[in-house]
């Protein structure tokens, strides 16, 4: 304990001593754990902005089709008759039908076509635990009549700022199963988000929906189901299940989130590449911190063999090194952390993505810069090799 | 060597070392004996690839020994393991040709990285660093960091460093390779001042002639061998004897050092017979210590001849002449005596050309 007090000691007088060329390799670092927290962010965000919808419903399960992947596609549909069939289940309070799809907005200005997702449910089934979406329901109800996100991405978010402004917009989306262009009348606004491919979210009733894309209202996209007071719903999950087998896939909302997060992680490049981002952040942090090991270790190499002939085993200069590489890797977290704040705010300012700085990130980047600390030293050990003292002779 | 292998510091007997194997293998070592004891300043000299330096990092623990009988401060060094090694190192203090002083720290915290690993109290280590720095007159230089000091400054707190735990045995190599004739004398004498107040010893391996009058004993090694090995008060002491004697009085600096080597030390004991009247004479004695009684045996019985002390000598009648012993020398109390055989003696009569200072210099060159 009292060497460990003694390595301590030594390796905060070395990191001094090195002065300017100390700052150069801190930028390093902290430039590398920034990466780390950007690309944590990113694909957290994506997972985020995939799950809003469903974070959103006012229920506990969901009911999807049996071939239902991802919400990030047109979700298949399934009949509205098993919504009924549900509420025939002990535990469920209600079943209501949920529909969406992604469309076309033109842009008023200048003509072009915005892609945005079209949500809808039965304004007296409603469906979403959102106040700005129920307090519109009467709007919604009438004819051709939406709301808009408010936190929609580019040209649909000045058009959602337009709505918030004016009070109600008109907007224009074509449809080919209509003769003449079709007109929705922005009614209000809501908050939900874009996600990573579609620029925000319009919401309107189921027979809007039917009125414009022409698709029979009993093709639902999910089915929300709210579990009654006093009920499971893992129980009542299970009991859904068992009544639809394989007519229909039931997930509790967390498995939903999960299943969406996990399609991401697994079955698009997206993952992998805000992983190997996030690896690259780690191996730039071991890199830098690496070269200060091996700069110090080389201008004090006499010195170190000068130790070890007196008598300081190899297990001290481990310690020594360590305690130099996670005093580093550390001293960067609190820097890098703010400027992660600042570059989460201006992100999420420009793509409207969910950037939280979240308790998760901060513990998970914490871990990982200490990791790159004995990493580094790991590497390092064999040069320490290199202070013989018979060498001093 | 009169020194019992309990108070040698360091016993080396037999030692042998090589690096590589096979084809490759190189020996560098050869059956080399050496006891160092305590209270002496040795200085090793030779060539390089000598074997010095090998020697060196066998005594400081910093290789272990191959074969032979080594010990070092009453430790078996042949075969031990890397822990052991580092454990005996904490008792022996190192200096080296270079300072190599921890640039990040004050003179201070560098003489304390010594004594961190040992269990003084680290209070107490303060202080006994602090005392040493300031009777190596840098007082007002414990808390310069190794930048801000001269290169004698430099080298006297790695002197500190050394002596800081008080060790019994100290290695230097080459300490004043780099310091000016002032600095390396006085760094010498910090080291004979730490020897002769502890009772420790040092081995210094050096090619400086400065400080060799300084040394106790000079170590000539050549060729993985010790060539000679002069404990040089002594040795200085026995010519100024020879010097004095008439037949010897001729020989030169260098022929008196060669007699004088070859003189071998003999203690005696009260009433102990050196030499026996009538008996062939075999060799010559030198009075080292004590006093010796002559006596003679004729007609008129036994009867004391003279009684001879520290300086006198006998038994060279009978080597010159050929003649048996005229006398018998008997020890009056205990004493000792260093005898040179016939031979020697002879090939000592046949040479022919101020001493001291000359002396020292004959042995270090003897390379």
């Amino acid at each position: 304990m009292r060497l460990f007090g003694v390595s301590v000691r030594l390796a905060y007088r070395q990191l001094l001593h090195r002065g300017a060329k100390l700052i150069g390799a801190l930028l390093g670092v902290t430039v590398a754990v920034v990466l780390m927290f950007t690309q944590l962010g990113f694909k957290g965000a994506l997972y985020d902005s995939a799950v809003a919808v469903a974070e959103a419903f006012d229920g506990e399960i969901i009911l999807a089709s049996p071939d239902f992947q991802t919400m990030s596609f047109n979700p298949p549909w399934m009949p509205r008759d098993l919504l009924y069939e549900a509420r025939t289940v002990g535990g469920v309070a209600a079943a209501s039908p949920f529909y969406a799809s992604t469309v076309q907005v033109v842009n008023p200005d200048d003509g072009n076509f915005i892609t945005t997702w079209l949500y809808a449910f039965a304004p007296d089934q409603p469906i979403f635990a959102l106040p700005d979406v129920n307090k519109h329901i009467p709007q919604i109800r009438l004819a051709q009549t939406a709301i808009i996100d408010r936190r929609s991405r580019n040209e649909l978010g000045m058009l959602a700022s337009e709505v918030g402004r004016l009070g109600q917009l008109d907007l224009v989306l074509p449809a080919s199963s209509v003769a003449i262009q079709f007109v929705f009348t922005m009614a209000g606004t809501f908050q939900i988000g874009p996600t990573i491919n579609v620029d925000g979210n319009i919401i309107t009733s189921d027979l809007n929906y039917y009125r414009y894309l022409h698709v029979p209202l009993d093709r639902v996209s999910l089915g929300v189901v709210r579990v009654a007071a006093g009920f499971d719903p893992t129980a009542v999950k299970a009991s859904l299940g068992d009544r639809f087998g394989s007519r229909a896939r039931v997930f509790l909302k967390e498995e939903f989130t999960d299943n969406e997060t996990n399609f991401y992680a697994r079955k698009t490049p997206i993952g992998f590449i805000f992983n190997a981002g996030l690896a690259v952040g780690v191996l730039v942090g071991i890199v830098f911190i690496v070269q200060v090991l091996h700069g110090i270790i080389s201008d004090n190499i006499r010195e170190y063999a000068t130790l070890r002939a007196i008598g300081y085993n190899q297990g001290f200069f481990v310690g020594l090194v360590a305690v130099i590489a996670i005093s580093i890797a550390m001293v960067t977290y609190v820097p890098a952390t703010l400027f992660t704040l600042l570059i989460y705010q201006v992100a999420s300012s420009a793509t409207k993505l969910p950037l939280d700085l979240k308790q998760s990130y901060l513990i998970e980047v914490f871990c990982l810069v200490v990791t790159m600390g004995f990493v580094a030293t790991f590497v390092t050990t064999k040069k320490l090799k290199q202070a013989d003292p018979v060498d001093l002779f | 060597m009169a020194q019992t292998a309990e108070q040698d510091l360091v016993i080396a007997d037999g030692v042998s070392h090589h690096f590589g194997a096979g084809d490759t293998l190189t020996q560098i070592l050869f059956d080399v004996t050496i006891y160092i004891p305590p209270g002496q300043l040795v200085i090793m000299t030779g060539p390089s690839g000598s074997g010095k330096t090998t020697l060196l990092t066998l005594f400081g623990a910093l290789r272990s020994g191959q074969a032979g009988l080594l010990r070092v401060l009453d430790r078996n060094v042949i075969g031990l393991d890397d822990a052991g090694l580092t454990e005996l190192r904490r008792s022996i203090g190192f200096i080296f040709q270079l300072h190599n002083l921890i640039e990040s720290l004050t003179a201070v915290d560098n003489v304390l990285m010594s004594t961190h690993l040992q269990l003084a109290p680290p209070s107490e280590a303060r202080k006994n660093a602090i005392a040493l720095l300031e009777r190596l007159g840098l007082g007002n230089r414990i808390n310069y960091k190794p930048g801000a000091l001269s290169g004698g400054q430099r080298q006297r707190v790695a002197v500190a460093r050394a002596l800081v735990n008080a060790p019994r045995l100290i290695l230097a190599d080459e300490p004043t390779a780099a310091l000016d004739a002032a600095s390396s004398i006085e760094v010498v004498g910090l080291l004979q001042e730490h020897i002769i107040r502890d009772g420790s010893s040092c081995l210094m391996v050096t090619h400086d002639n400065r400080v060799l009058d300084k040394a106790d004993r000079i170590v000539s090694m050549v060729d993985g061998r010790i060539l000679s090995d002069v404990m040089v008060h002594e040795q200085v002491l026995i010519c100024e004897m020879l010097k004095k004697i008439y037949f010897f009085s001729g020989l030169g600096t260098i022929e008196l050092s060669h007699v004088a080597e070859r003189m071998e030390p003999r203690r005696f004991d009260d009433g102990e017979v050196l030499i026996r009247q009538g008996e062939i004479g075999d060799n010559f004695f030198l009075l080292r210590d004590g006093e010796v009684d002559v006596r003679v045996v004729d007609a008129d019985g036994e009867r004391l001849e003279a009684t001879l002390d520290i300086g006198r000598y006998f038994g060279e009648r009978a080597l010159i002449t050929g003649e048996t012993r005229n006398a018998t020398v008997v020890g009056r109390g205990h004493g000792m005596v260093y005898a040179l055989d016939k031979t020697n003696f002879d090939a000592a009569l046949a040479l022919t050309p101020s001493l001291r200072e000359q002396l020292r210099k004959s042995y270090f060159s003897r390379q």
